[in-house]
């Protein structure tokens, strides 16, 4: 479709971008791929002697054992998969929010879309992470209580974007062509303003799960993940709390090594993406010679308005 | 073509059309009470349309004529007035069925091609769209048959090949086709056409003028012609009514209207329009200034400040649409 | 010698991959003091390409690939610092330091859309006094007075220097780009298109100003447009463009009354003539498109939708030659 051969021809003149891209597919790989990249099952009984507990790395444990005996690299790869799936699932959540607010606000403005931006103002102004602290120390632990709590509070920023964007695209002509043929708001709002809005809202879906993946980081280091999963967060946190003191550094610093790398595949998706989702940047074809031929010479009909 | 407009035979009637348009005080207005300003869009325009007439709306920005098309398609209310279509008013029409069927009737092509198509929309989803909102096919194969014959009919020939593209790819003429052709498939009565052609080269634009200009005698289909170019509605209309700052200061049949223009601003009009001759360079009548804001409009007479034959009446007095031949109106004082 | 002769000049734009499209070949015309041209065509032709070329304001992907823009130049009386300008030069070879000298000061161009081009939040005097400052090392109040000579030249009252150019109608903002471009008094204007997005009575005011100019300070103007109308009007010679080629150049009456190549030939009966007792006949058109630069034809440019064609046409270029002093057409199928 159209909009995906936009999207990876702006990525082709971008190799930090591509690089970016790549370093987050990775982790998708190894969540994916888990029980067969992993060497042990983190979940297996195993005997352990006391000389395991916090073992530094050797042959059969690349990244040494936890304070449990537990295989540290097992830990992390499977880790992945819960951390991706809150990324995932959350942010799912919130751009669905955020862009069924950010359509509906834009489109019939008036007093809906601003109580909608009212409340989207407001949500915005309190800073997230303490309140989704306060909301899990309340609500209780758990993987899905998570996952909620993230979905439902991240998506202010994506209904301030879809809502700018759909203010301009209203204007635009082939809108009042679709009202003159007779379609109705529902359709007019699906067919011609929601792809519009779709690049812009992919672009934001990448950092928008990378951002969820870090704030379950954070929660779960906070000591308020679920207890029942391993997450990098939760290694994180297992890691400070008994790790430390024993200088092992095989426990601590691989889960926020994979949070770093997470976080380097998102900045350096960063501007490329911020190229699709700011369309003024892009619309000016100065990368594409062709167009700017067109451009320059002036030569297309674009030029001749009256009124 | 002169067509004598008889009652039986009109499709679009519009009388004392006023549109306003309420301007923002701002905070600080509204605080203190400032009286309403308003864009006088339209202002008092009454005129008939007989079906299969072509008529030209002839104006220059300010004018109101791209308002009062809004008006006529239902796109834009009116603030006072009424517009019959088939005997059918269609500000009355609020329920959406009923503007539905409207829909079909009436449709409008616009003036810039590059604009008016959804760009991810494929040539066949866009010529295919007014069939699927108003429900008229029932197969896939129906589908394409309507779609096939309106390309057809349009010019874009052959029409299959046309199905896919999207309209980057397409010319700016070719693109104007397209926006014909997903107008025709409802097989509409009235067609608005805003501008056509004045976005295209002038090569091109005979093309486009001569395809409406066929649909009207192969369909029978009315044409509500829209522009501020009087050479090309000189070429294409039946009728025309000149329009300055919201209101008709001249109408009648074209040829009458341009051999024998009697409201000042038509005749300057014409004087100014450039002639590809130099041979016939003429006197041109310039008129000094701009057209003036349509919030604060001149009192009497809105054309009499620059008027070059303006008298003392002509700035109390409002003139109305008087007879000066046959079906030939003029709204001046010195007539 | 003329005031400007441009002799052979060819324009190619550089792809991303490397291959040229040639956007602009072998054009050439002069143009005498006070006198105008009008260089018309249809979109993609490359008239305003030819233009950015002289000035050499291409952009990054173009190239002039030869000819010569042999500039003549007149005594100037507001731009003391090009005392010691050669007589006659070739823009083309001059160093970019060198060709600062002549863009503005003795070639002014008003682009297309200029318009739009005025910064908003900045007086309008201000803008107009820039270019005066710039080129002319003036002080602030010699500016000034600079600037209100060349309102009342435009026909805007002073006072309207103050203004800001949302505060300007359309016509008005055209009228303070051209006095933007008469700033340093040059001896040539090069308007692009300067009166599309303007309604009728407007655009009948502009053409009066730029003829009024022409008359008044011995201006020569060369005017880009499609629109054929605006240049019988008040061009005296005109350049007909196509496919990046000249088509037909000769003198305006020429061009109207007795054109011989086919696409000129069209191109008038496709445009309306208001005058004409047949009223109604139908408008022509020319069938197809024209060429895109990636894809243009072996032979004669307009060969593919010419309708007197033969088969040297498909094949080989005609030359520009003068079928008479002073009218020059490129066509196989006019041979005196």
């Amino acid at each position: 479709m159209e909009q995906f051969k936009e999207i990876w021809r702006t990525f082709r003149r971008r190799p930090m971008g591509i690089v970016g891209g790549l370093t987050l597919l990775s982790v998708v790989f190894v969540a994916i791929f888990a029980p067969w990249l992993a060497p042990y099952d983190p979940d297996e009984k195993i005997d352990v002697e006391p000389g395991d507990l916090l073992a530094p790395p050797d042959a059969g444990h690349l990244l040494g054992r936890d304070d449990a005996g537990k295989d540290v690299l097992s830990q992390l790869i499977y880790g992945a998969r819960v951390s991706l799936t809150v990324g995932f699932v959350a942010s799912f959540m919130s751009m669905f929010i955020g862009t069924t607010v950010g359509l509906v606000a834009g489109y019939y403005g008036g007093r809906i879309g601003n109580a909608l931006m009212r409340l989207v103002d407001f949500l915005m102004v309190i800073p997230d992470l303490p309140l989704m602290l306060v909301i899990i120390s309340l609500w209780g632990r758990g993987l899905w209580k998570i996952i909620l709590v993230i979905g439902l509070l991240g998506w202010t920023y994506t209904a301030r974007l879809v809502r700018s964007q759909v203010l301009s695209i209203k204007e635009r002509q082939f809108i009042l062509r679709a009202r003159a043929i007779g379609a109705g708001s529902p359709r007019i709002i699906a067919r011609h303003i929601f792809p519009q809005v779709l690049p812009i809202i992919l672009a934001e879906a990448v950092l928008s799960i990378s951002g969820a993946i870090i704030a379950e980081s954070s929660l779960s280091f906070l000591g308020l993940g679920d207890p029942t999963l391993i997450s990098w967060g939760m290694m994180l946190n297992f890691a400070f709390e008994r790790a430390i003191s024993r200088m092992a550094w095989w426990f601590l610093l691989p889960p926020g090594f994979a949070i770093i790398w997470v976080s380097l595949g998102l900045v350096l998706m960063g501007s490329t993406l911020e190229e699709i989702v700011n369309p003024r940047l892009k619309s000016h074809h100065l990368f594409d010679a062709r167009r700017m031929v067109a451009l320059v010479a002036g030569e297309s009909a674009n030029q001749r308005v009256n009124e | 073509m002169e067509q004598k407009v008889r009652r039986d035979e009109i499709i679009l009637q519009v009388s004392n059309l006023r549109t306003l348009f309420p301007v923002s005080r701002g905070v600080v207005g509204t605080l203190l009470f400032n009286p309403r300003r308003h864009v006088h869009a339209v202002d008092g325009v009454s005129f008939s349309v007989a079906k299969g007439e072509i008529l030209g709306l002839v104006g220059e920005s300010g004018s109101g004529k791209t308002t009062t098309a809004l008006n006529v398609l239902g796109l834009v209310e009116p603030t006072e007035g009424e517009i019959l279509f088939n005997d059918q008013s269609v500000p009355a029409l609020t329920h959406s069925r009923e503007r539905l069927g409207l829909r079909r009737q009436m449709q409008i092509i616009f003036q810039d091609p590059y604009e008016s198509l959804n760009p991810r929309q494929t040539v066949f989803a866009t010529v295919a769209e007014p069939l699927e909102v108003h429900r008229l096919v029932k197969s896939r194969e129906e589908k394409v048959e309507r779609v096939k014959a309106a390309l057809n009919a349009a010019g874009l020939k052959p029409p299959e090949t046309f199905f896919d593209r999207y309209p980057q790819e397409l010319s700016g003429g070719q693109r104007q086709r397209v926006v014909i052709a997903g107008a025709l498939v409802l097989n509409p009565q009235l067609l608005v056409a805003d501008e056509p052609v004045s976005m295209l080269d002038v090569s091109i634009r005979a093309d486009i003028l001569n395809l409406l200009h066929q649909l009207r005698e192969e369909r029978g289909i009315t044409i509500l012609y829209i522009t501020h170019d009087l050479a090309t509605a000189a070429y294409f209309t039946d009728r025309v009514a000149v329009m300055y700052l919201g209101r008709i200061v001249e109408i009648g049949p074209t040829k009458t209207v341009l051999s024998d223009p009697r409201h000042p601003y038509t005749q300057a009009l014409l004087s100014v329009i450039p002639v590809p001759n130099p041979r016939r360079r003429r006197k041109r009548m310039i008129l000094t200034g701009e057209i003036p804001n349509p919030i604060d409009l001149p009192s009497g007479c809105r054309f009499h400040p620059r008027c070059p034959a303006a008298s003392d009446q002509c700035s109390q007095t409002e003139p109305q649409l008087q007879s000066v031949g046959a079906n030939h109106r003029v709204a001046c004082l010195s007539v | 010698m003329a005031l400007l002769e441009v002799r052979n000049l060819s324009v190619d734009y550089l792809t991303d991959d490397g291959t040229a499209l040639h956007a602009v070949e072998d054009v050439s015309f002069s143009l005498e003091q006070a006198r105008s041209l009008g260089l018309v065509g249809e979109s993609g032709c490359g008239k305003t390409t030819t233009m950015l070329g002289m000035l050499r304001l291409l952009p990054a992907e173009g190239r002039i690939v030869s000819g010569e823009v042999r500039y003549r130049s007149l005594q100037n009386a507001h731009s003391p610092r090009l005392g010691g300008v050669p007589r006659e030069v070739d823009l083309l070879r001059l160093s970019e330091r060198e060709m600062r000298k002549y863009r503005w000061n003795r070639i002014a161009i008003v682009f297309q859309g200029a318009m739009n081009a005025l910064n908003p939040v900045r007086r309008v005097g201000d803008q107009i006094a820039e270019p005066i400052m710039l080129h002319g090392a003036v002080d602030r109040t010699t500016a000034s007075e600079r600037v209100v000579e060349l309102l009342e030249l435009v026909g805007i009252t002073p006072e309207m220097a103050r203004q800001y150019p949302h505060q300007y109608s359309g016509g008005m903002r055209q009228r303070a780009m051209t006095a933007m471009a008469l700033a340093c008094s040059p001896d040539i204007l090069i308007a692009d298109e300067p009166t599309t997005a303007l309604d009728v009575m407007i655009q009948a005011q502009i053409l009066d100003l730029f003829q009024h100019l022409q008359e008044q300070l011995g201006l020569s103007i060369i005017l880009v447009t499609h629109d054929l109308g605006v240049v019988a009007e008040i061009c005296d010679d005109v350049l007909v463009m196509y496919g990046g080629r000249t088509a037909e150049y000769a003198s305006v009456d020429t061009i109207y009354n007795e054109p011989l190549h086919p696409y000129t030939q069209r191109l008038m009966e496709a445009f309306p003539d208001i005058d004409s007792p047949a009223l109604k006949t139908s408008l022509a058109s020319i069938p197809g498109y024209p060429p895109p630069l990636d894809a243009l034809p072996a032979g004669c440019r307009f060969e593919p939708r010419c309708y007197c064609k033969s088969d040297i046409c498909a094949v080989e270029s005609p030359p520009l030659l003068a079928v008479k002093p002073g009218h020059y057409v490129a066509c196989h199928q006019v041979r005196d």
